[in-house]
């Protein structure tokens, strides 16, 4: 997976996160609609977040020896 | 509710790692230090990641996701005070996962961990049992039904103590070292979560970690009543100990093994039921 | 129109569904496990097989066995009836109904196994279906034993205090279950599980926990 797709859906799952949870405690979400937003989103960031730490930057080159 | 979930992921990776400490510690090893599971699972998400060929894909990377969701959902059921059939149903569910995670990915060793899973499914049962009780006692599965019952009559740990212990067996055959922790046990390597490395095995520890606080947490609200958070947390990390004392003495049982214990639990907590029952009719 | 007349099991019904006198309907808890059931069936339908790796004890070789699509074809479509049974059963809200899907859910439990050729996985299917065979005796009886004391099926009015269900009929029905689901007979199923095609043979598991899910939640209404 590309870095910055990782990063977009990392930072939109996160934002859904944020706003199920800002929602619920404001009261402008329906308590279902944001605990379930929030049961969607919150796996998606987790995972997304590890792929976009973990994805290669371009031309990595491993040496012949080993490290 | 985010805050909730980060707090109890990392509340829930510190409980394991304290857990590997006291083994650790019991056993005469100085052990990792305490923040350990927390390093472990961010290491894991950098480490470089792929699907293995033989696996089913689609399937090997979703069961992480629903790993996830089916414990946040179950820690939000433990906010909101919902239903206690529903925490119920959630963990037979984590059942589930456990099985798809070593089926989909094609590895021997997953595949002998899925198979330990269905086998011990006799683990489950005992909290049928715990439910069941608690019903029988309170006439209600909501949870503020259930603490607003303990305000008025005591904690149902006194009530219901084999009820209690029924849920303390559930509890210690999910944890890390346990004597029923057959499916990950390493004659197996690591069981169902053998090929799943990288980023998905930090998904998994995730849920993991929630699970576990999920599952203290529970059995706190479920058997000592409402109290005030930090007591709660105190009273998790005791029940955390006492269940890492039990892991530490107890070598693993063999499959069948497992199943035996497990099953006269359920039995001997379905008669207790049954007499309860007896009496409240 | 339609009420619960206990909501502190489950909380209040959140749809409900007319056919006539036969009222479908969702819970919080149900809608989860209908949800859960749906996604896998989803899984099924969109994902390839695992192709099961193989070692020969004793020496460095292993092999991975290569599945055609022409094998998993039947497979696949035996997951997908296993998913829509669990899906119907997850939902119904009339106990005859519910044991109706309970057992269409053990027959197509064997069919996702038992077009695969090995002896170990035939045998266990084999086994399993008989035990699925006499679970509905237990199974239909509890209906028929139902219907008989208190003359009707509907839950709405089998879950209200004005209707006692006689235990043997609530026992009856958690038996029946248990043989179609397989939930305590698990050990016998293990070898069922050596079949190749992990998101099918998954829903052989995904289908017996949900119905004895529901079970549960049935019984204790009741």
């Amino acid at each position: 997976m590309k870095r910055e797709n990782a990063l977009l859906i990392t930072i939109a799952a996160g934002a859904v996160c944020l706003a199920a949870g800002a929602g619920w405690r404001t009261g402008y979400l329906v308590p279902w609609l944001a605990e379930l937003l929030l049961i969607a989103a919150f796996p998606v960031f987790v995972l997304f977040l590890g792929l976009w730490w973990n994805a290669s930057e371009g031309e990595e080159d491993i040496p012949f020896l080993g490290y | 509710m985010f805050d909730y979930l980060i707090f109890g992921t990392f509340v829930g990776l510190l409980f394991h790692g304290i857990h590997r400490k006291v083994i650790a510690r019991i056993q005469g090893r100085p052990g990792p230090p305490i923040w350990q599971e927390i390093l472990h699972t961010l290491k894991f998400s950098f480490k470089q990641t792929w699907i293995p060929k033989t696996a089913s894909q689609t399937l090997f990377v979703w069961v992480v996701l629903v790993a996830i969701g089916i414990w946040s959902a179950a820690l939000i059921v433990l906010v909101t005070r919902g239903s206690l059939l529903l925490l119920f149903g959630i963990y037979l569910l984590h059942k589930i996962v456990e099985h798809g995670m070593g089926l989909s990915s094609g590895s021997p060793y997953g595949k002998f961990g899925a198979i330990r899973s269905v086998m011990s499914a006799a683990s489950e049962l005992p909290l049928f049992a715990t439910v069941g009780a608690i019903y029988l006692f309170t006439g209600s599965m909501m949870l503020t039904d259930i603490l607003a019952w303990q305000t008025e009559h005591g904690p149902l740990l006194v009530f219901a103590f084999p009820a209690a212990v029924a849920l303390y067996v559930v509890i210690l055959s999910k944890m890390h070292y346990s004597p029923f922790a057959i499916i990950e046990s390493k004659e197996i390597v690591s069981g169902n979560m053998t090929e799943h490395f990288g980023v998905w095995r930090a998904g998994l520890e995730v849920a993991f970690g929630l699970k576990t606080y999920v599952l203290l947490y529970a059995f706190v609200l479920l058997f000592l009543g409402p109290l005030p958070f930090l007591l709660v947390l105190a009273l998790m990390l005791l029940l955390l100990l006492s269940l890492s004392f039990i892991c530490a003495f107890s070598p693993m049982l063999s499959p069948y093994d497992t199943v035996t214990v497990q099953s006269l639990t359920m039995g001997i907590v379905a008669v207790y039921i049954v007499i309860v029952g007896v009496l409240f009719a | 129109m339609f009420e619960l007349p206990v909501t502190t099991i489950e909380g209040p019904e959140l749809f409900v569904l007319e056919f006539g006198d036969i009222v479908n309907y969702f819970t919080v808890y149900t809608a989860v496990l209908f949800t859960f059931a749906l996604l896998f069936t989803i899984l099924a339908i969109i994902s390839r097989p695992e192709r099961q790796v193989d070692f020969a004890f004793g020496g460095d070789a292993f092999y991975t066995k290569d599945i055609t699509p022409g094998q998993f074809r039947f497979q696949r479509f035996m997951a997908l009836a296993c998913g829509m049974a669990t899906l119907g059963a997850m939902m119904s809200g009339d106990v005859f109904n519910f044991t109706l899907f309970c057992s269409m859910v053990g027959i197509t439990n064997i069919g996702i196994v038992a077009a695969y050729r090995n002896r170990h996985v035939l045998n266990a299917a084999f086994q399993y279906g008989i035990v699925a065979m006499i679970a509905t005796v237990p199974l239909f009886g509890s209906a028929a034993i139902i219907l008989a004391t208190t003359g009707t099926l509907s839950m709405w009015e089998l879950f209200g205090p004005a209707i006692a269900v006689p235990l043997v009929a609530k026992i009856f029905l958690v038996l029946g279950v248990m043989g179609e689901g397989m939930a305590p007979f698990y050990v016998a199923k293990a070898e069922i599980t050596r079949a190749p095609g992990a998101p099918y043979v998954l829903m052989i598991h995904v289908s017996s926990l949900l119905l004895f899910l529901r079970v549960v939640e049935i019984v204790i209404s009741m």
